[in-house]
């Protein structure tokens, strides 16, 4: 008996294929016997086009209906059922056949009663070499699987024959079957729609077969269909969903409980496996899937229709699934092919140990180590803008966060970014959090060398270039400078700036390097926030340079917008924004550096040291400007040099950096927000001098390598030139001129810090002369106050409040002949100790005030400790401190820290680099490659 | 955007460069400073039509008509760059920017006020009791006259509990108890005067009654043959004080058993001889240093040559190593009488000297300037060099009768005093010692003790003429100081206020018939100063 097909051809806005499909099937050689075509929604001239070819039957489905109910909606205008030997034959609009897919189809079935489905070859639209589609499969876990995709068609596929199931486009099935199934799942709108059909054709005893010789064209999935696009994000959701709902409804139903209770929690990993992907755009898919698996109202009807249609066992079809290690074998050789794509470009980039790159990095370590060698055994670094850091990791995280802050007697409130940085850094040498800070110090400029190293690489093609800026940034006299005052966020900022420079240029084309650029942007901030307004400035440069990649650009400052935005709450409420630059840390008094000493680099007075030196050495101090200045000469006149050299790409840029720097070290000069005691201090600006120092070296860059033969000299020079500036700042361990020494962990006498073992809560009133006549009075607890107890909103308060009213009575009256009842004064204030430090700068109130401590009855002198004169409080026991609520105890402390830690863990899982880094894309070697081609959305 | 150029910059790069070759005009560097461009490297995996760049990556375009324009554009954007560049280095050293300064927050203490307590040296001392016998233990003799009043407030006298001396008689404490209301602190003062005749004591001493100090400077006494000199330490606090003494001769510092922590009992006090310590030096000089408590250390000598008393004194604080020390009033009288004497052998002492110590470790060169305090007498002096540690004694030299300031100034810190024997019409001779005076403030109020022809002098080192206006009972008198001038006037025994600009020194002298004494007033002590506190 003659088959009898009817074609359904199913379109929507699919004006741009039909004329072709139509033709392609007028020029069937066995030609369908019905040809039923379905409008579903089209807003072009879809309709006219299918009238044009006069089908049988022209049905028009009202809003947009997908191909499974369009055909649905055609069978049901159709001629009745006449044989048993009838078949449907579905198209979608751009599923041209070849002349003779049909008759190759309908071969197929005839010789084997027991095929109810044959699919064709479905070929790509444009390539009609290129299999899109030939059969699809399932993975042990349900996932579907392309058995072919992307691949040219040398008959290599040609002896497949069973498979699980096809492809929806020119599926041909018989229509008993069709009917027998109920068509396709409605909760199936596209995606796996006929493997879901073609799984249950096999379940009810049907074989599916592959055609070789039947080719029919199509543009995409069946989630192309009636659309123009689909993202990469969308298609991926629409996979996961269709995957989800055939594991509900294939699942025994004892297993159906558990898979609906794991589909929100898998949800969540899969996002964090999408993350490790660098598919950020999926993790909203995954989780919106999962809800709406668990949710959605069609798998107890697919369920029963599955149930009543079923007559072999999952068994049956088990052989037709893809095996575990044919899967992993044809990941491993997608990764494969899309390494290959790529590596067919070499430019030569600097080696970083064929070019210097090691040489530069090891002698910064040479210069590094002999620089800060007196500080090779000591616990900790003391003095400048340093304090020994909490005893343990443990201590330092408590230190975060909202909570309570030990310091100027203490209060509630927003940790300082900054502790968030000496958490990570004191948790670096967990079994001595201070001992970080040392290494710190010795590690700074090899450090320094090798990020400079990795920047400079990514801007110059000049071999040995990359090492002269390694070099520069090592003894760059900011560092230098913020080292031997101990200002350890400048340190920090200085080693962080090349990384961020690198990362925020690769984040263009990398959601790791965006993820990385955002974490150092936030340390970078953090350990810097005075240079957050400059490194916003080059951030909106950066998104108006590529607006193209703002996606990957514009969430670079979110993470340190997570570690400001309680601080910033808290300094807006008080009137006081400005005090958001602060430096973070203990802070030090120093006088405020005039423009020119900025230009030449030096964030203190001092010019690098030299007016010292010059000084010690009996020569006139004032000589200083004019050797510093000539020694800095050839960096400035080469950074100048840079506009006038080919390259002003790179030295525009730079520049505008240098000059960002230079004008955020002028402001924070100008900007005393911080009290240091009785002085007003402006904000430390050596970090902007980094800044501005980057910019410099980045002019050098440009300049050297555009002067031809005369860039070694130069460049030979400039290196020369800057160590020279650099030596007093060195030396400056051994002349006893850096406000940095080899230290203890311990800030308080021992006596008190034996203590504080015992009973953290011992409190130490801790009395400092200062010039100008006047005292200054800090309570510390424990074993003293840590780096990380220090709190910009103590530094930059501009009222004493009443614990500090409370405290500064009773300093005043007990450095004075005073009637006050010290005892019942300090026991209210849990103060155990006094503590006068020795006065370097006024001797008369150290005199004063040793003398009245002696006098005072309460106090009993211990006596004369390395932190000064000591007394002790004559009571009975030591006060016990009250409890404070730490950062994890309250509502709003616990909310602030999960979702700082949401944020960075995010960033974190996008920044890990999983995916193989994909190299640089020659232009023209890609374009005949059909397969692997990246989609924006996808990583490189 | 096309770039200016980029002749060596990256195949790739000039590539997506050059894939649209606008010329670029010399009107357009500040678009090329728009950071909208991208580095060169990062095109690398751009897909650029590689077609537009040739070999050597120079940009295909109309040759040298394009080569110019990017030249020029280049040399603009430099000129442009350097002026930038030279604008904000001007601007930001000359441009008086503004400066946001948030206030250190702090609070000036006042501190609560407390009792005052002056302790007055104590009755006149001889070791060794009448038979000559116990050497170490001191008897005193007879009876200060005490004067002490205050500016508010009822002040009392009383003695500390417990004394060394064997005939149990403590010095005089004065009390100036708290005012109710904690205002500033009333002034408050009180002195000594002691005549006496008893064998080999015999002078006149007189001395102000001070507030207890941890650091006090003691210009004065000798141990050698016939000199003795004992310490009072005097404890008026609650809290026991342990002291050390710091002896300096001429030999330099003494090294002996016991003078570290020596312990002075809460409202006690210990009497020690320094001959104890350091015998037969000529010229001491003792720093007293207590932890603790607080003691008002002071010096007792008296002089016996041969058998003949030669005086007796009694040394107060000194005001401290200092750059400049100025002794204000020091009375030279029958200077032809003591000169005539000091020939005689151990009469050597009697000459009029300064002692001076550079307690540091640097040598010091010290200038001494004595300036008669009315007439026209010249003005006197030299320079003397000051071995570090060592106590050296310039001879004031022949000076006629008459009162002096003395002002030492040295380029290191040094401790200075004077001093001044006199001869009587029998014979019998007595000494002073005058101590650097410290500054005093705007009000003060001083004690003068009961003695022989009291004299208040006033020395102004300032750059500055000062009006002190002396109020007594008698009335109010002003005194106007011309720089560097000293004016003096006799004064009646009892409580006189000082009021003017703060920065003049005072003291009083006495003399008598062969009986000579002074001290300086000292300011009140800064500790009960209201004082600024900074968290």
């Amino acid at each position: 008996m003659q088959a009898r097909v009817t074609a359904i051809l199913v379109a929507r806005s699919g004006a741009a294929f039909l004329p072709r499909t139509l033709s392609a099937l007028e020029a069937q050689v066995r030609r369908p016997d019905t040809v039923v075509a379905v409008d579903t929604g089209s807003t072009d001239n879809t309709h006219d086009l299918l009238a044009a070819a006069s089908p049988a039957q022209l049905v028009t489905v009202a809003g947009r209906a997908n191909f499974g109910s369009a055909v649905a909606r055609a069978l049901q205008v159709a001629a009745p059922v006449e044989s048993a030997d009838e078949w449907l034959w579905l198209l979608a609009q751009d599923n041209a056949p070849e002349p003779r897919a049909l008759a190759e189809l309908l071969a197929a079935v005839e010789i084997a009663p027991s095929v109810a489905i044959a699919g064709p070859k479905l070929m790509r639209w444009d390539q009609s070499d290129v299999i899109a589609s030939f059969g699809e499969s399932m993975t042990d876990f349900g996932s579907s699987i392309a058995l072919v995709d992307g691949e040219l068609d040398q008959a290599q596929h040609d002896v497949q024959d069973d498979v699980l199931g096809v492809a929806q486009g020119g599926m041909l099935v018989r229509r008993s079957l069709w009917t027998l199934l109920g068509g396709f799942d409605p909760s199936l709108p596209n995606v796996d729609a006929a493997l879901d059909f073609s799984v249950r054709a096999r379940l009810a005893g049907f074989r599916v077969v592959v055609v070789p010789d039947a080719r029919v064209a199509t543009v995409g999935g069946p989630e192309t269909f009636g659309r123009r696009s689909v993202t990469e994000s969308r298609r991926l959701r629409l996979r996961r969903a269709a995957q989800l709902h055939r594991r509900l409804v294939y699942a025994p139903a004892a297993a159906v409980p558990i898979h609906w209770l794991s589909l929100v929690p898998l949800g969540i990993i899969r996002s964090i496996g999408q993350l490790l992907a660098k598919r950020p755009g999926s993790v909203a898919g995954e989780i919106s899937t999962s809800f709406v698996a668990a949710f959605s109202g069609g798998v107890s009807p697919a369920r029963r229709n599955l149930a009543n249609t079923k007559r072999v066992s999952w068994a049956a079809v088990a052989p037709l699934r893809m095996p575990a290690k044919e899967v992993r074998e044809r990941r491993a050789q997608a990764r494969e092919t899309s390494a290959a794509v790529g590596a067919s470009i070499q430019v030569e980039r600097a080696g970083f140990i064929s070019h210097g790159g090691l040489w530069a990095v090891v002698l910064a370590g040479v210069i590094g180590l002999v620089a800060w060698g007196p500080l090779l055994a000591a616990a900790a670094v003391a003095g400048g803008g340093l304090l020994p850091l909490g005893s343990s990791p443990a201590a330092l995280w408590a230190n975060v966060g909202y909570g309570w802050r030990d310091i100027a007697g203490g209060f509630t409130g927003a940790s300082d970014p900054f502790s968030y940085v000496l958490a990570v850094l004191g948790s670096i040498t967990f079994w001595s959090p201070s001992f970080s800070i040392v290494l710190v110090y010795l590690l700074a400029l090899p450090l320094a060398a090798l990020g400079a190293w990795f920047a400079a690489r990514r801007f110059t093609t000049r071999l040995w270039l990359p090492a002269l800026a390694a070099l520069l940034w090592a003894v760059a006299p900011p560092l230098l400078g913020s080292l031997s005052g101990g200002h350890l966020g400048a340190v920090l900022a200085h080693l962080l700036l090349p990384w961020l420079v690198l990362a925020s240029l690769a984040a263009r084309r990398s959601w790791a390097s965006s993820a990385a650029a955002a974490i150092l942007f936030a340390a970078t901030g953090a350990s810097a926030p005075v240079l957050v307004p400059a490194l916003l400035l080059c951030w909106l440069a950066l998104l108006f340079a590529n607006p193209t990649r703002v996606v990957r650009l514009v969430g670079i400052p979110i993470p340190a917008l997570a570690l400001f935005a309680p601080l910033m709450v808290e300094q807006f409420a008080r009137g006081n924004p400005l005090a958001l630059l602060a430096e973070p840390g203990l802070p030090t008094a120093a006088a405020a550096p005039r423009g020119w000493q900025l230009a030449l680099g030096s964030p203190t007075t001092g010019l690098h040291g030299w007016t010292a030196a010059l000084d010690s050495l009996g020569l006139p101090a004032t000589q200083a400007a004019v050797i510093v200045a000539a020694l800095l000469l050839p960096i400035g006149a080469l950074a100048l040099l840079a506009l006038f050299v080919p390259g002003s790409r790179r030295a525009i840029p730079s520049l505008a950096i240098a000059l960002a720097g230079f004008a955020t070290a002028v402001l924070a000069t100008h900007l005393e927000v911080t009290a240091a005691g009785a002085a007003e201090t402006g904000v430390w600006a050596a970090p902007a001098l980094s800044l501005f120092w980057l910019g410099l070296v980045g002019g050098v860059l440009v300049a050297l390598e555009a002067v031809g033969r005369v860039a070694i000299p130069l460049g030979v020079l400039a290196a020369v030139t800057t160590t020279i500036v650099a030596v007093p700042l060195l030396a400056g361990m051994y002349l006893d001129t850096a406000a940095v020494h080899a230290g203890t962990e311990r800030m308080l006498p021992a006596v008190v810090t034996a203590q504080a073992t015992g009973n953290p809560g011992v409190g130490t009133l801790v009395l400092t002369p200062q010039p100008g006549g006047v005292i200054a009075a800090a309570v510390e607890r424990g074993a003293g106050t840590t780096l990380d107890d220090q709190s910009t909103l103590a530094a930059t308060r501009r009222s004493l409040g009443s614990t500090g009213t409370a405290i500064t009575t009773v300093a005043g009256n007990l450095v004075s002949r005073s009637g006050l009842d010290a005892s019942t004064e300090l026991e209210k204030l849990a103060i155990d100790y006094v503590v006068l430090a020795p006065a370097a700068g006024n001797a008369a109130v150290y005199q004063r005030a040793s003398e009245a401590l002696d006098g005072n009855p309460a106090l009993s002198p211990v006596g004369e400790t390395s932190s000064g004169l000591l007394w002790r409080l004559q009571h009975d026991e030591v006060t016990e401190a009250p409890h404070h609520a730490g950062n994890f105890e309250t509502p709003i402390g616990r909310g602030i820290l999960i979702a700082q830690a949401v944020v960075f863990g995010l960033a974190l899982l996008l920044g890990i680099p999983t995916v193989r880094r994909r190299r640089a894309v020659v232009s023209g070697s890609a374009p005949e490659e059909p397969a692997n081609t990246f989609d924006e959305e996808q990583d490189a | 955007m096309p770039d200016i150029d980029e002749p060596i910059d990256l195949p790739a790069a000039n590539g997506g460069a050059g894939g649209s070759a606008r010329p670029e005009t010399a009107q357009q560097p500040e678009t090329a400073q728009q950071p909208e461009t991208t580095w060169p490297g990062d095109e690398l995996d751009e897909t650029a039509s590689p077609g537009t760049a040739d070999g050597d990556g120079r940009v295909r375009g109309p040759g040298g008509a394009r080569r110019a324009v990017v030249m020029s554009a280049r040399i603009v954007s430099g000129i442009v760059g350097v002026g930038v560049a030279a604008v904000v280095l001007a601007a930001a050293t000359w441009l008086p920017l503004p400066t946001h300064t948030a206030t250190a927050p702090s609070q000036v203490v006042v501190p609560i006020a407390t009792d005052q307590r002056l302790v007055c040296p104590g009755a006149l001392l001889r070791l060794g009791d009448d038979s000559g016998l116990a050497a170490t233990s001191a008897t005193s003799i007879g009876l200060p006259t005490i004067a002490f009043a205050a500016s508010a407030g009822v002040p009392r006298a009383g003695h500390l509990a417990t004394t060394d001396d064997t005939s149990d008689l403590g010095p005089t404490v004065l009390t100036l108890p708290a005012a109710a209301a904690p205002a500033l602190p009333a002034l408050f003062a009180g002195s000594q005067g002691q005549s006496i005749q008893s064998g080999d004591l015999l002078g006149y001493a007189a001395a102000d009654c001070s507030e207890a100090r941890g650091d006090t400077w003691l210009v004065g006494g000798a141990t050698n043959t016939g000199r003795t000199t004992i310490i009072t330490l005097s404890n008026p606090t609650e809290v026991e004080s342990t002291v050390s003494l710091d002896i300096y001769s001429e030999n330099g510092k003494v090294l002996a058993a016991g003078t570290e922590g020596i312990s002075v009992p809460a409202d006690g006090q210990r009497i020690l001889s320094l001959a104890g310590f350091a015998p037969g030096i000529v010229s001491p000089v003792i720093h007293v240093t207590s932890r603790g408590g607080q003691v008002v250390a002071s010096l007792q000598q008296s002089v016996v040559r041969t058998l003949a008393p030669g005086g007796v004194e009694i040394v107060a604080a000194s005001s401290g190593p200092s750059t400049t020390t100025v002794i204000p009033g020091v009375m030279l009288w029958n200077t032809a009488g003591v000169l005539a004497q000091a020939s005689a052998p151990g009469y050597a002492d009697l000459s009029s000297v300064i002692r001076l110590l550079a307690p540091g470790s640097k040598k010091a060169t010290a200038s001494v300037s004595i300036v008669p305090e009315t007439g026209v007498a010249p003005t006197k002096g030299g320079t003397v060099s000051i071995e570090a540690g060592k106590v050296t004694e310039f001879p004031l030299g022949d000076l006629i009768d008459g009162t002096y300031t003395i002002t030492v100034t040295s380029d290191e810190p040094i401790v200075v005093a004077a001093r001044v024997s006199t001869v009587g019409s029998l014979g019998g001779s007595d000494f002073a010692w005058f101590e650097g005076a410290q500054p005093l403030g705007d009000q003060e109020l001083i004690s003068v003790a009961a003695g022989p022809a009291a004299l208040l002098h006033m020395a102004n080192p300032t750059r500055e003429p000062l009006t002190v206006t002396v109020t007594s009972a008698a009335g109010a008198y002003p005194f106007a100081i011309a720089p560097g001038a000293s004016v003096n006037a006799p004064v009646a025994v009892g409580t006189l206020t000082l009021s003017g600009q703060p920065g003049y020194m005072a003291s009083v002298s006495y003399l008598g018939d062969g009986v000579l004494a002074a001290y300086p007033f000292n300011p009140a002590a800064p500790a009960s100063t209201p004082i600024r506190v900074y968290p």
